[in-house]
């Protein structure tokens, strides 16, 4: 049963109760990608073969997501979540008093943060890619360079995963269960409460 | 050995050494071989002698 048959069920007067916020190729692409970093994480030292493929499954993904910010659905273009950096402050600021706003798309921090994980991940993908090349061979500035975006994507996701959670738990601002905002939720079915 | 007799006796072979690291006790010569394939080898720092190698086929450049 859907849940917005559950809803309907449960007598809500809001219709409709759900509306799409991310479409399949965002969801598609938001955990392909963490899957792929993961595997691209542990396959760095002992499976070096593969890291290497899985690096340009990494570097596909990302660049996937760059266009499809130029062209995909409402929610998933740039345009609908880059706000200036003073917004993304007083948002953090709202968020830490817990009164932010709630948005349908990205919040304005969230926006960042999918910016910031894209350049992040795009040195990535470039560093790696000239570990291979003839002309950076055994360049240790670019190895460490490699691994310190690596380790600063993990800081990113860390953050990522909490202002997820904050978010969801701030927006639970009505107690009955269909109202709750499950962000994590909405990344898998693309929907959001209206 | 030091890193500058192991050079010359990599290069004295027919080897452009572009880097050497010490990683696990090991040397770790990262360099391109005589046809001009990318090199990563692992060498006995005592005796210079090989202990593993990854060599990349071809070359980019």
């Amino acid at each position: 049963m859907s849940a917005d048959a559950t809803k309907t069920e449960a007598g809500s007067q809001m219709a409709p109760a759900t509306v799409r916020v991310w479409d399949p190729m965002v969801r598609i692409f938001h955990w392909s990608l963490l899957i792929a970093f993961a595997a691209a994480y542990i396959s760095a030292e002992e499976f070096e073969k593969y890291h290497v493929q899985i690096g340009y499954v990494v570097a596909g993904l990302v660049a996937f997501r760059l266009v499809w910010g130029l062209i995909g659905s409402k929610h998933a273009r740039f345009r609908d979540f880059i706000y200036r950096p003073s917004t993304v402050i007083a948002f953090l600021r709202d968020s830490v008093a817990m009164r932010a706003k709630r948005y349908i798309g990205h919040n304005p921090a969230g926006g960042a943060m999918v910016i910031a994980l894209l350049l992040a991940i795009t040195g990535i993908s470039v560093s790696g890619y000239m570990m291979e090349m003839d002309a950076f061979w055994g360049e240790e500035w670019v190895e460490d360079l490699h691994e310190v975006l690596v380790n600063l994507t993990l800081g990113l996701v860390a953050l990522h995963v909490i202002g997820v959670l904050v978010a969801s738990f701030e927006h639970k601002e009505n107690l009955i269960f269909e109202h709750k905002e499950n962000l994590i939720k909405s990344m898998i079915t693309g929907k959001k409460r209206g | 050995m030091s890193k500058e007799d192991l050079t010359a006796m990599y290069v004295e072979q027919g080897y452009e050494v572009k880097n050497i690291k010490i990683d696990e006790g090991c040397y770790e010569i990262y360099g391109f071989d005589p046809n001009g394939g990318r090199i990563e080898i692992y060498v006995n720092p005592v005796t210079g002698e090989l202990a593993d190698a990854l060599t990349i086929e071809g070359s980019d450049s």
